[in-house]
């Protein structure tokens, strides 16, 4: 089976090679083409970087057994072998809820839209107590939305576009 | 340097100034205590607020008490349920939870507060002395130093967050530098790669970086893995007896003095950082200690406790050192406090304690103020904090993600942004399943446009590539960056060839 730090790798070489072409057609400006250090220098320099690297990650063969830790993952091992275990659709919902929320802000307004998500992304993991939840949704929308718009003066129509 | 020490002392302990460092403390302490959420985490959430405020002075020392805070609060979670929520307080939970299952949760925590108050009071005194004199050197620095500067810094993190994967961490780098020249950059006005999208014209925001980086991520990691939130059975949340014995702190003395100095130095090196100093400062402390204390170690040992809890905590105030006098993130935490700086119109580097003297003393001050805020206000709130403990993750996981993708909405105002986001946060899960290390990427974002400036100047002064080896300070710097990469990739080399091959 090939593994996902591979695909990833592959992912990353496909990624350096699109950006080598844009960094190879980027249009100059006439006074541009003489000047020692263009707009493109760095990027092709970049490109070049990134596609041998991810071509030597893609083929070299890579350590398994380190003790792959930095500051965002912990004891990975471990989780390694809960991996089997994983929960793949809660997590799916949950970023399709993002998408939506992205799309809803503007048409529902503040509130609405993160009162509905608050209370959608907590059914997705499994909250039932309704009486509970639809309070604090509403209350963590409002008092949210106060905090950015009357506090920090950061305006957010916080009003379905209906309304104005 | 009095007169500094003065005009930081004026600033930090303002009304507002002083509002701000203990409310980041506790906010930090709070949200760090949860499991899953790490310092970067809650600093990415605090950035819309801190440049909210306008004031680079303020908003420094807001996130400063937040990062101290939130380190203080994973120390917490390590010791009552062993669930460190980030990587430097790993080794605190090796000691601090068999304290706790013993029942001496109260005993511990005061040891991890005392520890961490003299680490990062010790490593505030240290930072004193040693920025202002890193500040004078780096004056001599000129485009070619600074851009030979960044590629030493650059590769230096990716040799350390690395850990077995300098080729990925690397890549990571890289990837992150291609990812900061999308839109115009300080040399030309002509937006690049945005792929004719409008919102990409300016670049990518980088709190929506940041947020999709880690708080999605994070998030997300807790409900893929319900264990990594479970909480233990073993402890019962009861905390009591907060006092030490005049005996026991005899007993650590010593471990807090040499872990202080220690962890300072590991902090100001890039890259290292708290995990490293952590896990160093409870090597060094058990290979040290006599027989009958040696045994202890992973039992429920005061030193122990002492040991990492110090050297974190000295570390963070060390990274801080790269970050005041030459503009480098020691960390990744760091590196989004930087970013924070930039988007305030401040730009750390030598000259900052010349031009913005205020913002320099005033928050090596509110170090002072936030370490002492710790110790007096935390610590005795502690039973009460962390009740928190007891947030369900049905509404801890929407607020996270919600936090997260205010914070990249009220920066931008538009959707785009957080579609943007959202993917930038898949992406970033699915890097953490394969163990692409993401601190490399962010640091080589914020970095991206300064060393490109940089880049751009030395090779127009020098009319081609020539101060690469005519400028002897900018040669050694790229002779270490190339060592700095060599010997981890050697080490690395050899360990595969040995497992490839066991003959």
């Amino acid at each position: 089976m090939i593994k996902l730090d591979r695909i990833i790798a592959l992912a990353l070489l496909a990624f350096s090679l699109a950006y080598a072409w844009l960094a190879y057609s980027y249009e100059l400006l006439p006074f541009e083409l003489n000047l020692p250090f263009k707009p493109n220098t760095m990027p092709i320099g970049l490109s070049v970087i990134g596609i041998v690297l991810s071509f030597a990650v893609l083929v070299l063969p890579q350590r398994t057994d380190a003790a792959v830790m930095d500051e965002s993952t912990v004891d990975t091992q471990e989780q390694k072998a809960e991996q089997a275990q994983y929960d793949w659709i809660r997590p799916l919902l949950l970023i399709i809820l993002m998408i939506v929320y992205a799309l809803s802000l503007r048409p529902f307004g503040f509130i609405a839209a993160t009162a509905g998500f608050l209370v959608f992304s907590s059914i997705v993991l499994g909250e039932r107590k309704f009486h509970f939840l639809i309070p604090v949704a509403l209350t963590g929308a409002f008092s949210i939305w106060y905090v950015v718009q009357e506090l920090l003066g950061i305006y957010m129509n916080p009003w379905p576009l209906v309304f104005g | 340097m009095l007169e500094g020490l003065a005009l930081g002392l004026s600033t930090a302990f303002s009304l507002n100034n002083l509002v701000m460092v203990m409310a980041g403390v506790l906010i930090g302490t709070f949200i760090g205590m949860l499991p899953g959420l790490g310092p970067m985490t809650i600093i990415a959430i605090m950035i819309p607020v801190a440049i909210k405020l306008g004031d680079p002075s303020a908003a420094l020392i807001l996130l400063a008490g937040v990062y101290y805070g939130a380190i203080f609060g994973g120390s917490t979670s390590s010791i009552l349920i062993n669930a460190p929520g980030v990587a430097g307080t790993v080794a605190s939970s090796f000691d601090g939870y068999p304290l706790a299952r013993q029942g001496k949760a109260g005993k511990a925590l005061t040891v991890a507060a005392i520890a961490s108050f003299c680490g990062g009071t010790i490593g505030a005194v240290l930072l004193i002395f040693f920025a202002p004199a890193l500040a004078k050197l780096a004056l001599l620095f000129q485009s070619p130093e600074y851009f030979a500067l960044m590629v030493c810094g650059l590769t230096a993190i990716a040799a350390f967050a690395g850990k077995g994967q300098v080729l990925k961490a690397l890549l990571m780098t890289v990837f992150g530098l291609m990812l900061a020249t999308v839109g115009e950059s300080a040399l030309h006005n002509a937006p690049r790669f945005t792929l004719g999208v409008m919102d990409l014209q300016s670049g990518i925001y980088f709190v929506t970086l940041v947020m999709g980086l880690f708080a999605i991520p994070e998030a997300l990691y807790l409900v893929f893995d319900p264990a990594r939130a479970r909480q233990s059975k073993d402890g019962d949340g009861t905390i009591k007896n907060l006092r030490i014995t005049k005996k026991e702190a005899k007993h650590i003395a010593p471990v807090i003095g040499r872990q202080s100095i220690v962890g300072f130095l590991i902090g100001v090196m890039p890259g290292a950082g708290a995990t490293i100093a952590s896990f160093l400062g409870y090597a060094m402390e058990r290979n040290i200690a006599p027989q009958k204390d040696r045994v202890e170690f992973g039992k429920g040992s005061l030193k122990g406790l002492a040991a990492p809890e110090t050297a974190n905590n000295a570390a963070c105030t060390g990274s801080f050192v790269p970050l005041l006098t030459l503009g480098i993130p020691g960390s990744g935490t760091t590196a989004i406090l930087l970013g924070a700086l930039i988007a305030l119109n401040v730009n750390p580097g030598p000259r900052l304690m010349l031009d913005r003297p205020e913002v320099f003393w005033s928050v090596i001050i509110s170090m002072y103020i936030g370490n002492i805020v710790l110790l007096v206000l935390n610590l005795p709130l502690i039973p009460y904090i962390a009740k928190l403990l007891a947030v369900p993750r049905n509404y801890l996981v929407p607020f996270v993600l919600f936090f997260a993708l205010v914070g990249a909405y009220i920066g931008q105002n538009n959707s785009t942004e957080l579609l943007i986001m959202v993917g930038l946060g898949v992406m970033a899960t699915i890097f953490r399943f394969a163990h692409y290390p993401l601190p490399p990427l962010i640091i080589g974002f914020i970095l991206g446009g300064m060393l490109e400036d940089n880049l751009g100047r030395a090779i127009r002064k020098s009319n081609g590539f020539d101060f690469l080896w005519e400028r002897p300070l900018t040669l050694s710097l790229l002779v270490v960056a190339v060592l700095f990469l060599a010997v981890p990739l050697y080490n690395d080399w050899r360990v595969t060839k040995r497992k490839v091959s066991p003959n």
